[in-house]
């Protein structure tokens, strides 16, 4: 049954945490300027003038913490009659203007909802309830936490415990990752492990989200959008681009995080500006999958001069044995390039093999679609730039990097593609062909790490 | 520079750069640039034959298709109030005024949609292309022309009227106006200009829908 509410719950709800451009708030403008009086709701400027000096105006964007000059755009303002200035970095989220306003919660906090239970009944192995306890400590002890796992050591299952734990507290509990594909992935495990409880994910063109959510599985850029929000929030693949590239990102994290809040890293390659982020916090490694069965070692086949060959309408023909290897054993596959031009050119090569084969990149609009299609074995395999590297799941995947050498294909993103292999344990093992035109020392650090997490991994179970 | 619809590098290519050398550096790149694709018809002035708008237009012009990159770009320019982005089709724009001759005039925006845009989306664009304009006309009410069949928009009311204190206006024009879809905007625009006494009224339209 619908509960009656009153219009001020329901503006504390679904405000609380968050930072929204006022005029954006779905409420009556009334009820909302009766909240600023009372007291109730804060407001920030859009843009801070962070400073005056010669050359010209600096800003922040009070939303997305961008100080890039570059990001700032000037315009004669129609509205207020002034020249007005936009941050154009976060815009896709609706535009923060110098004469706008950004709303925040100020009045008294919602209670709790009722602690949910835990309805996932899977067994953890040994590693993945070590590091489920490690995380419980670190965050009981308030300091940061870093998960180091290799790619399929199970790492949703690892933090069901933690975030049930978090959420029984009456604690409010944010999963940040950099894709999409990874947020649709992570919701449906999480909603079936915690029944009751109301999730949020938050992703570009999902919507906001109504009223209050105690769990929130969202991109990284949806934190732009929240303040003082959360008690801890779970930094899923903190490594990836753009979390390690985009400032911005980082500044996000600690903004939506309360005070004494905590931050848990979770990464299968951490780098060492995440190593120094919990230099004075705990540490968790898992150098085995959950199976237990070795990671797959990327091999390197040279593919030499395949650009020209490319070129020339024609594709390499180790590359050609690869694909067609794969589509006679009905083996899943997906085929890594540099640019989204060079994919672009093999594929019509690669459909007279298959017409079903689909190539996507960062603007398909079909990438969901498309991912999809290969796990329902509707597509015999992807042809894809770096953007699937992670977060995809299916069993008995091959991988192959077509220009193995070139530098968007960096030791971490070799790791990444590697750990789409093998991730079932019905099927551990699995192919993962770099072709390369010359081997890089990016290529050999990345098969380096591997074997060592193999041989280390040993011992662990 | 980025570019401003991608934020990619627009100075990869040098013969491309050079190739803009006279008019400034390039504001969008070689891949976004190939996206915008020319017209595929002109206006259709000949619909209008046997109306009270018949031949009150001199010609009309447009530059560019409504495919799905200029969608992006006008959702990204009038719906998200990206104002950088009045720059991308300067010179384009400044072209294709100069060779239709005559003082631009802007098809204005009723001031409550104004305010709510926060900018006046085709004099920005005007003033990107550094052309002079003139504001002339004024919307007489914030109606939305899309749910009016051919018969409705014909007879209604005029949209425009002249900004109050302009009488005036012999002379050549060209209205300069985002979308060219029916034609009833710079038909009635032209109208109410060529009634005031100008001798001829030409439109350039960024796109053709
Ligand atoms: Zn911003
Ligand atoms: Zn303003
Ligand atoms: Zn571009």
């Amino acid at each position: 049954m619908e509960a009656v509410r009153s219009v001020d719950e329901e503006i504390r709800d679904f405000l609380q945490g968050r930072l929204w451009l006022k005029e954006h708030l779905p409420f009556d403008a009334g009820e909302i300027s009766r909240h600023v009086k009372s007291g109730w709701i804060g407001t920030l400027p859009g843009l801070l003038v962070s400073s005056r000096r010669a050359p010209g105006l600096r800003f922040r964007c009070n939303r997305c913490l961008m100080t890039a000059p570059s990001a700032f755009y000037s315009f004669d303002c129609r509205r207020c009659g002034k020249v007005c200035h936009y941050c154009r970095h976060c815009i896709r989220m609706g535009r923060v203007a110098s004469c706008d306003e950004l709303a925040y919660w100020t009045g008294p906090e919602r209670p709790p909802p009722a602690p949910p239970v835990l309805k996932w009944s899977g067994r953890l192995t040994p590693a993945q309830a070590g590091a489920s306890v490690d995380i419980s400590e670190s965050l009981q002890a308030g300091r940061p936490h870093l998960l180091h796992a290799v790619c399929g050591a199970g790492k949703t299952e690892i933090l069901f415990g933690p975030v049930h734990e978090l959420l029984s507290d009456g604690k409010r509990v944010c999963i940040a990752t950099p894709r999409t594909d990874v947020v649709l992935e992570l919701l449906p495990r999480f909603r079936q492990a915690l029944g009751e409880t109301v999730i949020h994910g938050l992703y570009g063109g999902s919507g906001q989200g109504d009223g209050y959510a105690p769990l929130v599985i969202a991109t990284t850029h949806q934190l732009y959008r929240f303040r003082d929000a959360f008690d801890a929030i779970f930094v899923d693949e903190a490594d990836a681009f753009p979390y390690s590239f985009d400032g911005t990102l980082k500044n996000a994290v600690t903004k939506a995080l309360k005070p004494g809040g905590v931050k848990v890293f979770v990464t299968a390659t951490p780098s060492p500006s995440i190593m120094a982020a919990v230099k004075k916090g705990g540490r968790t490694v898992i150098r085995r999958r959950y199976h237990g069965h070795p990671l797959p070692v990327p091999r390197f086949v040279p593919l030499w001069n395949y650009r020209r060959l490319i070129d020339s309408g024609k594709l390499p023909r180790r590359l050609l044995h690869w694909a067609e290897a794969r589509l006679s054993s009905s083996e899943p596959f997906l085929i890594f390039f540099p640019s989204v031009r060079l994919m672009e050119k093999c594929l019509p090569m690669f459909q007279t093999l298959d017409s079903r084969i689909m190539a996507v990149h960062a603007s398909s609009p079909d990438r969901r679609e498309a991912v999809m299609a290969l796990r329902r074995g509707q597509a015999p395999g992807l042809l894809t730039t770096t953007i699937l590297e992670r977060g995809i799941t299916i069993p008995g995947l091959q991988a192959a990097v077509v220009g193995a050498e070139d530098r968007v294909f960096g030791r971490s993103a070799i790791i990444q593609i590697g750990g789409r292999v093998g991730r079932s344990a019905d099927l551990p093992g699995g192919d993962i062909a770099l072709f390369h035109h010359g081997i890089t020392s990016e290529m050999d650090e990345a098969v380096r790490e591997i074997m060592r997490l193999n041989r280390e991994g040993g011992g662990t179970g | 520079m980025n570019c401003l619809l991608c934020n990619g590098r627009t100075d990869r290519n040098p013969s491309w750069a050079r190739l803009f050398s006279d008019k400034g550096f390039p504001v969008v790149c070689e891949g976004c640039r190939k996206g915008f694709l020319p017209a595929e018809s002109q206006p259709p002035l000949s619909d209008w034959d046997g109306t009270p708008y018949a031949g009150m237009l001199e010609r009309a012009v447009s530059l560019f298709a409504y495919n799905e990159p200029m969608k992006e770009f006008l959702h990204q320019y009038k719906f998200l109030k990206d104002v950088a982005l009045s720059r991308v089709f300067k010179s384009e724009l400044a072209e294709a005024i100069r060779l239709s001759g005559g003082q631009a005039v802007p098809i204005p925006m009723h001031p409550d949609r104004l305010n709510e845009r926060t900018f006046a989306h085709v004099e920005e664009m005007l003033r990107a292309a550094r052309v002079p304009y003139a504001d002339l006309l004024e919307k007489t009410a914030p109606v939305t022309l899309g749910r009016m069949n051919r018969q409705e928009r014909i007879q209604a009311d005029r949209l425009f009227r002249l900004r109050s204190g302009i009488r005036d206006v012999r002379g050549e024009y060209v209205l300069v106006d985002d979308l060219y879809t029916t034609g009833t905007t710079v038909h009635h625009a032209a109208a109410v200009l060529r009634q005031a006494g100008a001798d001829k009224v030409s439109a350039v339209t960024l796109i053709r829908a």
